[in-house]
């Protein structure tokens, strides 16, 4: 079954970010330059970096939290937290990340 | 809450009439915010910390000797609190039941009466101040009287540069004139309520069904805060976009955040162009959460390049709106922004 999103009325508060492809590169070179140690985890064709003060860089995808899941600040699924958390518990120990459209990157 | 914001709750009681009351622990710079407010406005200000041993003298004036050598006792309220337009009273509910009681019928009819003194008073908004709630019964008719509940806490972490730059500096806040407070509050009396009511109404059952029920002193009185709020937005009737301020009327800071998520669906509605701070604090709408980026990054831009400052509020443009859902003026400052950065 696909995953549907909706835009969140009010977006939540950052505690992450996604960055892919080149953008991720570009964060990698800001935190390298300014010392910076957020927690960070690279998967294929991204980063996902932690914490509230992220430098800047075009075309991120902030993250907030809900329990144990890190979702964009903008979006929400539609689906009740309890289902996706049972759904993700299979994929494997959270904390995860959840991206649009459906793709799951478990933090280690 | 932040101190910019508390400015502006003093400004929406001072429209409507009613007052304030700032709940805090030490050290939150409660009173600064007051006389900042009052260093603003202009008006006659008076401000005194209570205790247990002060003497309705030190707030109401002393006993006129002259006048009680003829056998008349009056009280000489020059420079005191009967004749104050804006007054601070920090640790409040530290006063004895003399001073209270007296403060009671000043605070709410705005009339001071000690012997054959009789003064109508000029105060436009009392701040009182306190470390914690009163949990003594005696004293929730005094503490009733403070319609609007602001909780402040320590600045956020992502504030400590502001805080400390803003410390140095002590800039005066001028929300605006005295005159200006005052023609406002013609303008909030005059505020047609015909189209709001049905929704505080609703709003009100709400809260009632999550337990968190205001008296009916308070529930009949925020309506004095959302005609002020809508006064201050320019509009002549209120709409849901002035419905937010019933969230500074309920009493405690628990019940408030409760408040926020049950009543979270019509406060998306909340716009204000003046309180646009004290609205987003307490509505987390998003219109008035772009006119709070937007103000914040028309300064940065107008002072020294802050690259770090700027990029701080670029990510919060970015987590807070799709590029598709910024308004225009918003998109328009984002290039601004990201043009300055080195």
């Amino acid at each position: 079954m696909k995953l549907t999103w909706s835009p969140r009325a009010q977006p939540l508060a950052v505690e992450g970010c996604w960055a892919e492809g080149p953008v991720a590169d570009q964060l990698r070179a800001k935190m390298r330059q300014r010392g910076l140690k957020n927690l960070s985890a690279d998967f294929e064709g991204g980063l996902v970096l932690l914490g509230e003060q992220i430098p800047w860089v075009e075309s991120l995808t902030y993250l907030g939290r809900e329990g144990q899941i890190y979702l964009p600040t903008l979006w929400s699924p539609d689906l009740p937290h309890e289902w996706l958390l049972a759904g993700l518990k299979k994929k494997g120990p959270g904390p995860w990340v959840l991206l649009p459209p459906g793709r799951v990157l478990g933090l280690p | 809450m932040e101190r910019r914001t508390l400015v502006e709750a003093i400004v929406l009681a001072a429209v409507a009439g009613e007052h304030v009351l700032v709940v805090g622990p030490p050290g939150t710079a409660k009173s600064e915010a007051a006389r900042r407010v009052a260093r603003g406005l202009g008006g006659r200000y008076f401000e005194y910390l209570l205790g247990k041993f002060s003497e309705p003298s030190e707030l109401f004036g002393p006993v006129d000797l002259r006048k009680l050598k003829e056998g008349v006792l009056e009280t000489a309220t020059e420079g005191m609190l009967p004749e104050a337009e804006i007054a601070f009273l920090d640790e409040v509910f530290a006063g004895s039941t003399a001073i209270l009681n007296s403060l009671l019928t000043l605070l709410n009819e705005r009339l001071f009466r000690r012997g054959s003194t009789r003064i109508n008073c000029p105060l436009r908004v009392c701040i009182g101040a306190t470390n914690a709630l009163p949990e003594d019964e005696s004293l929730a008719a005094f503490a009733d009287r403070f319609l609007v509940r602001c909780f402040v806490e320590p600045v956020s972490d992502s504030q400590l540069e502001v805080l400390l730059s803003g410390g140095r500096q002590q800039p005066d806040i001028q929300p605006c004139r005295l005159s200006d407070l005052d023609e406002y509050s013609q303008k909030a009396r005059k505020v047609d309520l015909s189209v709001v009511q049905p929704l505080l109404a609703n709003a009100l059952r709400r809260l009632r069904k999550e337990g968190l029920g205001l008296s009916d002193r308070r529930s009949v009185r925020s309506q004095n805060l959302i005609a002020a709020a809508a006064a201050l937005a320019g509009r002549e009737t209120a709409s849901a976009a002035d419905l937010w301020p019933l969230v500074l009327a309920v009493p405690s800071a628990r019940e408030q955040q409760m408040a926020r998520q049950c009543l979270e669906e019509v406060l998306t509605e909340s716009d204000n162009a003046n309180l646009f701070r004290l609205a987003e604090e307490v509505s987390a709408s998003q219109k008035v959460r772009a006119r709070r980026l937007w103000e914040c990054g028309r300064e940065l831009l107008e002072g020294a390049i802050e690259p770090l400052r700027l990029e701080g509020l670029l990510r919060d443009i970015d987590a807070n709106f799709a590029p598709d859902q910024l308004p225009q003026d918003l998109a328009q400052l984002r290039a601004q922004l990201k043009a300055a950065l080195p």
